[in-house]
């Protein structure tokens, strides 16, 4: 049991942090809803510069923890990049992003942003997303984008799935940390009736639940992130969960903060505001919280679910299996653990282990 | 980062599992029911585990434990409390009351009382909460006053579970004068025989030896037993109640009951259709419950004991205990009510007596408004 995160992890996120805050923390957010392009001419090459490029989560759980923390760092500065997308983008596969949608989805985040963009739906279906129609402005989730998706020759294994979604759960656990932090601030410092707003019960009790809360999705998200690579068959139940985790704690850390904080955390000049509004988009895609805990108990009821009295033989008591067994019940085309580069292979190439090309056609 | 409790936590877990099929009888729910059978049986479990040395396993050797690891010691909270916890009224013993007496006792008091903590042979209760002290248990009015011969005790506990069948009471009483709080508190080791003590049991939903009035009517105790310095039993307590805070594994229990009761009724599709998600839920919320308590025990392990932290993991585990009984209980319908000896499925008869323990969740060991308290002291700091 060693519950500390990677070294490599914990440095590349103060890398980023600290690139990120260079560039004008949260302000890049702001000033990229009012112009858009900066996300092309400024999010995207302080990525390249972070090296993201040469991070490939499937090589191992130290990459993968990496790349976890930029994603929560990203979020805690509503940083107006798709970067769990990029993130979940098997290197040297062609696909520039990787992005989850709902059967028949037609929305992903940034997807007017040059792609290509690989999306993959909830049975597993993948396609090429194409964006439809200008971006518009709007007041919650900016930079989403309504797409096309044309189906394509090529499948994503269960872990990759699975990468998407925990990747995308970092990037909210990081909004969630930063709003909690916001409001910490706000009361600990805020006087009312004579004294800091911390002092009184009701605030601290407020303060109390969404602390556990987040702590408890801190702890959830750094588990999963080791059960992929230890347990790769359960993954995508496992990234589920997660998610079903994020979007409670998200929901109720933003809705407490806009309240300790009163009418000032609706301020579009608020972190509050920009963080709230950012995270939207990845709240609601590719599924809300309803409709992400029905995927949640359909693949439970297909493979099971992990615990201390897993029904499954041997799982109860047993150290996870190092390898996958299937059991997940997903129609996925592969099982294979992040170790075994699980996007599967279009037909007739002979089976060599290599990414599916862009889909120029 | 590696999660895996450990291959010997595992091999445990096995024997454990072993032990429980076979010498727990079916339908067992636990110590304290109507049927006096029962205590027996938990009586006779704790030694079997003793003989085995699997009571102490995370204690000193030189306490009679195992020194084994506190991973090991967890899996054992967890095999426990999920399966009604055939060790009786052992684990306050086992868990914080023998801690407490590690850290702060005598050698004298440390040789006369943890071996037998150790062998099983010796039932404690816990003298804390008062009629006009419970959540503010620093305005306890039990008094012990010093003579000659050592201390008097005069006053009333409430709530004390085990107290009519406990050999000994770890009692709290104000040493200091009136209104002298946390800083006038001492903690005593009372053996139950002594004259003055008088248990009264109290009828409750949480079935026999859950409840009772303990009175001490100048009741005489001798200088070697006070625990650790005078007016300093307010140490000895939160670090009890610390231990306490994540003693109990209540998600091992909800974990058994969330996972039986799906595979006894075909999955989710067995479940009412607005009931699924919260049952998945459930699922989602305990395990975040077992991870917040695996990370208290890793700071216990490394020395850091944060207040936030067990409350923190207190909270999760109780919210989540109710949480998933009242979910258990939708999924089984009225039928529940169909419990008792007599009930035509015996995981109906868990649930309901599940669901009747849960609703306790949220005071035992501190009320979980007291533990949010903690958190946010943790979180707002000075400014609070």
């Amino acid at each position: 049991m060693n519950l500390e995160l990677p070294g490599i992890a914990v440095a590349f996120a103060d890398a980023a942090r600290q690139a990120i805050q260079a560039a004008g923390g949260v302000q890049v957010a702001r000033r990229a809803q009012a112009d858009p392009a900066l996300r092309a001419a400024v999010a995207g090459p302080l990525l390249d510069r972070l090296g993201v490029d040469d991070l490939d989560p499937r090589g191992g759980l130290d990459a993968a923890a990496a790349a976890a923390q930029l994603c929560r760092v990203a979020g805690g500065f509503a940083f107006p990049y798709p970067v769990a997308a990029r993130l979940a983008a098997p290197p040297g596969s062609g696909w520039r992003f990787v992005a989850a949608v709902d059967t028949g989805g037609t929305w992903v985040d940034h997807a007017d942003l040059p792609g290509p963009w690989l999306v993959v739906d909830t049975v597993g279906a993948v396609g090429r997303a194409e964006p439809l129609a200008a971006r518009r402005d709007r007041t919650l989730a900016p930079f989403a984008t309504r797409v096309t998706v044309n189906p394509v020759d090529v499948s994503l294994g269960a872990v990759d799935r699975a990468l998407v979604t925990t990747f995308d759960a970092f990037t909210v656990l990081g909004a969630a940390e930063q709003a909690h932090a916001l409001a910490v601030d706000h009361v600990r410092t805020r006087e009312q009736f004579g004294g800091p707003l911390a002092g009184l019960q009701g605030v601290q009790f407020r303060v109390a639940d969404c602390a556990v809360a987040v702590w408890g999705l801190q702890r959830l998200a750094h588990f999963t992130l080791w059960r992929l690579f230890t347990a790769p068959q359960d993954a995508v139940v496992d990234a589920l969960a997660l998610r079903v985790s994020a979007l409670e704690t998200a929901s109720l850390v933003l809705s407490n903060s806009h309240l300790l904080h009163g009418a000032v955390g609706f301020c579009d000049e608020h972190d509050l505001t920009t963080l709230d509004r950012s995270v939207q988009a990845s709240l609601r895609l590719p599924t809300d919280l309803e409709r992400t805990s029905e995927l949640l108990f359909q693949a439970i009821d297909a493979g099971g679910f992990h615990g201390l009295f897993d029904p499954r033989e041997g799982a109860a008591v047993a150290a996870p299996s190092s390898s996958g067994s299937g059991l997940t019940g997903y129609p996925a085309t592969n099982e294979g653990g992040p170790r075994q580069r699980a996007v599967a292979v279009p037909e007739g190439n002979g089976g060599a282990p290599t990414y599916p090309q862009r889909d120029n056609g | 980062m590696d999660f895996d409790l450990g291959p010997e936590a595992a091999r445990l877990r096995r024997s454990l599992r072993d032990l429980v099929e076979e010498h727990l009888p079916p339908g067992f729910l636990g110590a304290f029911t109507d049927d006096p059978d029962d205590l027996q049986v938990t009586q006779r479990f704790a030694k079997l585990l003793a003989a085995g040395n699997l009571l102490t396993l995370a204690w000193p050797r030189e306490f009679g434990g195992r020194a084994s690891s506190v991973w090991e010691q967890t899996v054992l909270r967890e095999e426990m409390w999920a399966h009604h916890e055939p060790r009786g009224a052992q684990y306050m013993g086992l868990n914080w009351i023998g801690p407490a007496i590690m850290r702060f006792g005598t050698p004298e008091q440390q040789r006369l009382h943890l071996p037998r903590i150790a062998a099983g042979e010796v039932i404690w209760c816990q003298g804390f909460s008062e009629p006009e002290a419970g959540s503010d248990l620093a305005a306890l009015r039990t008094t012990a006053s010093q003579d000659d011969e050592g201390w008097v005790l005069s006053g009333q506990k409430v709530w004390t579970s085990y107290a009519q069948i406990a050999d000994w009471c770890f009692l709290a009483a104000r040493t200091g004068p009136p209104g002298s709080r946390r800083d006038g508190v001492s903690v005593f080791l009372v053996p139950m025989d002594r004259d003055g003590i008088e248990v009264r049991p109290i009828a409750s939903m949480l079935g026999p030896h859950h409840l009772n009035e303990v009175f001490f009517d100048s009741v005489r105790v001798h200088h070697d037993e006070l625990l650790g310095d005078e007016h300093a039993g307010w140490d000895v307590i939160r670090e009890s109640l610390a231990f306490e805070r994540v003693g109990i594994a209540r998600y091992a229990r909800a974990d058994f009951l969330l996972q039986s009761v799906l595979q006894r009724i075909g999955g989710f599709s067995g479940l009412p259709v607005p009931l699924r998600g919260r049952y998945a839920r459930a699922l989602v919320h305990n395990r975040v419950a077992r991870l917040l308590a695996y990370d208290v025990v890793a700071e216990q392990d490394a020395g850091r004991s944060l207040p936030g932290d067990a409350a923190a993991a207190r909270i999760a585990a109780v919210v989540g205990d109710q949480e998933a009984s009242d979910v258990l209980v939708e999924a089984i319908g009225p039928a529940v009510l169909d419990s008792g000896p007599e009930a035509d499925e015996q995981l109906h008869a868990d649930v309901e007596d599940y669901w009747r323990y849960s609703r306790a969740a949220t005071i035992a060991a501190g009320a979980l408004d007291i533990q949010r308290g903690l958190v946010a002291k943790a979180v707002l700091g000075s400014a609070r």
